[in-house]
């Protein structure tokens, strides 16, 4: 797969911006700030892994960002309203989130929607679905109950490793929030099946050309609904960081999350046209993101200004996706030429 | 690989049997009647060129037979059984690879990973199939002996295929399904897009796959290439069969007259 040439430039423009506000922005090579980063954007590169998927497939999930609240509210109406234990509280709102991608799936493979269309209603779908639901309207004083339960809170915990490995003698080292290894873990389970598992394959088929998979023989239909449900799945577990960071969840949740996961995807080498890219660029495009949005503030740069760089930063991104297609079909084409 | 070859050692033996025969097959569009009634055979070694105008209804037949489509009446008989084709899945299960028109190619694949698209060699059995390791190299040398086999050279094999002429992507084409097909290979037009030496490559091509012993068979306009290449010929016009005769030189006129009509 042509991806190494892309993610090494990738990789290669994260070290250059790391090192660039290394050297300039005020504290920003600092370990609080390495914990900003890690605590501040692994929910966004777990959104990323997810959303590389549908849009391997040529498509996109418009709905993560309602997801994550509907993920979120599942969990706080389920602790607080209901009691119910956290060890159950959290494989029931990472099923409600699956299903919400598998219901996105289902409706682009049996109604033969557009992506875009399909998770653009069910945006408003599952956003309207969470305020219906949420507790904070339902009952009175819960809005402003925390949540306590052990097992949902202790996702937001921070480990010491410079401690374990001795190093913090030398230097102040970041302590790693276990959000960032939960989104290792996913990069890595999802990197391999990718690469290396019939499923994987199947999604760079279906991605690279649809008509061709099915007539190989390739279940499209199943491939497809699988890659949303993963998506949901991965939107699921990044409401379950939310949530425990902030000890409750709003209905407001996660909303705009879908563009920046997007983005990321896109910066990382995922291309819009299908069948190109893997997941582990779109961590490293979320982290990019991260790195830059933290470098601008510290360099003092207005929210407005950095919201306007981020945009341009995806524009670089998609053109340069475009220029590789479109001097890929060129290429054929000159080649076709002078053999005729 | 040697499994994949000795299938086609016991072959071409001049009176076989045919391997696929269509009887009374009948396929209607809405008001359009795309087939009406038409009997083909092809047996092992033999290259059988299916002549037609645009529209005459080859596409539809060879699409019908490969499990794109369904009849609406007629059958199909294989090895002597009457065999159901409900998917493209199951025409390969039965035997029968097609090489379509508009290519179907994975341009964001190496030409391993499309010969092998669908159908990865994979392990272990007791996993579920969407989750079992692709055994990637033998794939890629699998792949590089039947390319040496067909004796198609390409560039860089662990290229995508986006990179290749068109030529070597027919070539890819076609190669791909003589990996797998067992009895019947169905070429739909292989030469349309090609230049003059880029169709060499792919008709003898097409006449090593005869050699091999797979019964052929060949949609095609050009009339140099039914002439050379067929040992049969079968025309279709408005959905019916019009003519079979063996292509010559000295009735290629003859053919080229049952095509239009005139």
């Amino acid at each position: 797969m042509s991806v190494r040439p892309t993610t090494l430039a990738l990789l290669l423009f994260f070290g250059t911006t790391f090192l660039f506000f290394s050297l300039f922005a005020p504290r920003f090579a600092t370990a609080s700030n390495m914990e900003n980063l890690m605590s501040g954007f692994s929910f966004l590169a777990i959104l990323a892994i997810g959303q590389s998927f549908p849009i391997l497939l040529r498509g996109i999930d418009l709905s993560i960002g309602a997801i994550v609240a509907l993920a979120g509210m599942v969990a706080f109406d389920l602790t607080l309203i209901f009691h119910v234990p956290g060890y159950l509280v959290l494989p029931a709102a990472l099923a409600a989130a699956t299903l919400a991608g598998t219901l996105n799936g289902a409706l682009i493979v049996y109604l033969r929607l557009q992506p875009f269309i399909a998770t653009l209603a069910t945006l408003a779908v599952y956003r309207g679905l969470v305020y219906s639901i949420s507790g904070r309207q339902l009952v009175r004083g819960l809005s402003t109950t925390p949540i306590t339960d052990r097992w949902i809170t202790d996702l937001e915990t921070y480990y010491d490793l410079g401690s374990a490995v001795g190093l913090s003698r030398f230097i102040k080292f970041p302590w790693f929030p276990l959000s960032f290894f939960v989104m290792l873990a996913l990069l890595a389970v999802f990197q391999s099946v990718l690469i290396t598992t019939r499923f994987g394959r199947d999604i760079y088929a279906v991605g690279g050309n649809l008509e061709a998979a099915r007539l190989a023989g390739i279940n499209t239909r199943r491939t497809t609904i699988a890659a949303y449900a993963i998506c949901g799945f991965c939107a699921g577990i990044a409401a379950l960081i939310l949530v425990a960071r902030l000890t409750t969840s709003t209905e407001a949740l996660g909303t705009g999350m879908e563009l920046t996961a997007i983005a990321a995807a896109v910066i990382g080498g995922v291309s819009l046209s299908g069948g190109v890219g893997s997941v582990f660029g779109p961590a490293i495009g979320a982290f990019l993101l991260g790195v830059i949005l933290l470098g601008l503030t510290l360099l003092g740069v207005s929210q407005f200004v950095q919201q306007i760089l981020t945009g341009a930063i995806l524009l670089g991104a998609i053109g340069y996706d475009r220029l590789l297609v479109v001097r890929r079909q060129r290429r054929t084409a000159v080649f076709l030429a002078e053999r005729a | 690989m040697n499994a994949v070859f000795a299938s086609r050692t016991a072959q071409a033996d001049e009176a076989s049997p045919p391997v696929l025969s269509v009887r009374g097959a009948s396929k209607r569009f809405g008001s359009v009647l795309a087939l009406a009634g038409i009997d083909i055979s092809v047996s092992r070694g033999e290259i059988l060129g299916l002549l037609g105008d645009n529209g005459a209804g080859k596409s539809t037949l060879i699409k019908c037979i490969s499990g794109v489509h369904r009849f609406d009446s007629g059958s199909i008989i294989i090895d002597g059984a009457i065999t159901t084709i409900r998917s493209p899945g199951e025409a390969r299960f039965a035997g029968i690879e097609t090489v379509y028109q508009d290519l179907a190619l994975f341009d964001n694949l190496t030409p391993a990973q499309n010969f092998f698209a669908g159908r990865e060699i994979s392990g272990p059995q007791w996993l579920p199939r969407g989750l079992r390791f692709l055994k990637q190299r033998r794939m890629d040398a699998e792949t590089e002996a039947l390319l040496g086999n067909l004796k198609v050279t390409l560039p860089k094999l662990d290229a995508v295929v986006a990179m290749m002429s068109g030529g070597q992507r027919q070539a890819i084409a076609v190669a791909r399904s003589t990996v797998f097909a067992r009895k019947v290979v169905i070429l739909d037009e292989p030469t349309a897009a090609l230049g003059l030496r880029e169709s060499r490559q792919v008709l003898d091509l097409v006449a090593t796959l005869r050699d091999q012993g797979n019964a052929v068979i060949l949609i095609t306009h050009n009339m140099e290439h039914v002439i050379e290449l067929a040992d049969r010929a079968v025309v279709l016009r408005q959905g019916r069969k019009v003519g079979e005769l063996v292509p010559t030189k000295d009735n290629k006129q003859e053919l080229v007259s049952m095509i239009v009509g005139a």
